[in-house]
């Protein structure tokens, strides 16, 4: 459920800056735990944190929603555009940091190991090693290979010595399982959509 | 493992201190740049570019193919001779002889049908039309 009167605020921003404020304290967290999640590194999920918010800043007037949902899934679709390139492009963006004149908040090994601690990145390493463990020898090689070595589907099947679709569906099915298994557990998370 | 915000203010002061420190500086930079948007171009600006491009480039590529020529060289005259002929039509003008401001007569000037140069013999009578030949 979304901070009440998000919305609002959100929209209130595009005439009184100030109001981005309270914008920013409701949504800071679920987004920095999202963030440092998915890139699995605490500094980087501050950093993409700042750049996301940054950017919504600057997009507020292309806020068309009305409900405190609307305006969550709106400022999630910056983060995850954010996340998307940083996977991309294998390194940060700080475009909207330096259009306004900022960089993100100095960070030593002691907040980034407590950022990790906060977006619980242990817990789910811990689950994904599980899980991985689970996997059958195929399928783990398969995931191995590609998601952890990045190689190419091609050298995957060479590797393997199977088809280049025949690897494509053993590491669909081996994403699939673990996803299906981390549903399970208690470190899900709710993604406004 | 669960999360709440009332726990994460607990329990992760680094955090809070960021996210103060983050909030802080979004803040006054948002007061410096309360009119910033992002240098992508917005929906006005976009059409604004198109219609633009529109404005300019049109003419040119209508130029380049010689929409714009006075005489385009890719026009041949069947009848080079008509061609010479081509000249504005003179209106029929009169003049009133009598009667300041209102004319009773008005002398018109005769009519001459020019020649046709790609009719062949253009001297020659043309056609009664049907049904009205002397009997």
């Amino acid at each position: 459920m979304p901070p009440q009167g998000s919305a609002e605020h959100l929209k209130r921003s595009v005439r009184d800056p100030e109001a981005f404020g309270p914008f920013y304290e409701a949504h800071f967290r679920d987004v920095l735990r999202y963030l440092t999640r998915r890139s699995s590194d605490g500094h980087t999920g501050l950093d993409l944190t700042a750049e996301t918010f940054a950017q919504a800043y600057l997009s507020r007037r292309g806020f068309r929603g009305a409900t405190d949902e609307e305006a969550a899934a709106w400022l999630f679709r910056i983060a995850k555009r954010q996340l998307a390139r940083y996977l991309r492009k294998g390194r940060l963006e700080r475009r909207a940091l330096a259009r306004l004149g900022l960089e993100p908040p100095p960070v030593d090994s002691e907040t980034e190991r407590e950022i990790e601690r906060f977006a619980q990145l242990d817990e789910i390493r811990a689950a994904l090693g599980a899980e991985l463990d689970g996997l059958s020898p195929a399928h783990r090689a398969a995931l191995q290979l590609r998601v952890i070595e990045e190689l190419p589907y091609r050298e995957v099947a060479r590797r393997l010595s199977i088809s280049e679709p025949a690897a494509r569906a053993r590491v669909s099915r081996a994403l699939r399982t673990l996803a299906d298994a981390l549903e399970q557990r208690p470190i899900r998370e709710e993604i406004p959509a | 493992v669960t999360t709440t915000s009332e726990s994460t203010h607990q329990e992760f002061p680094a955090v809070d201190r960021v996210a103060e420190e983050l909030r802080v500086d979004l803040l006054r930079a948002a007061r410096a740049h309360a009119a910033a948007r992002p240098r992508l171009l917005s929906r006005r600006g976009i059409i604004g570019s198109i219609v633009a491009v529109a404005l300019v480039g049109t003419p040119a590529s209508l130029a380049g193919a010689g929409v714009f020529d006075p005489e385009p060289a890719l026009i041949s005259y069947e009848c080079i001779d008509a061609k010479a002929d081509l000249e504005p039509l003179h209106p029929v003008t009169g003049v009133p002889t009598e009667g300041p401001g209102a004319p009773v007569a008005v002398t018109m000037e005769p009519l001459v049908i020019p020649d046709n140069p790609c009719a062949g013999d253009s001297k020659a009578p043309l056609p009664p039309l049907p049904g009205t030949h002397d009997d």
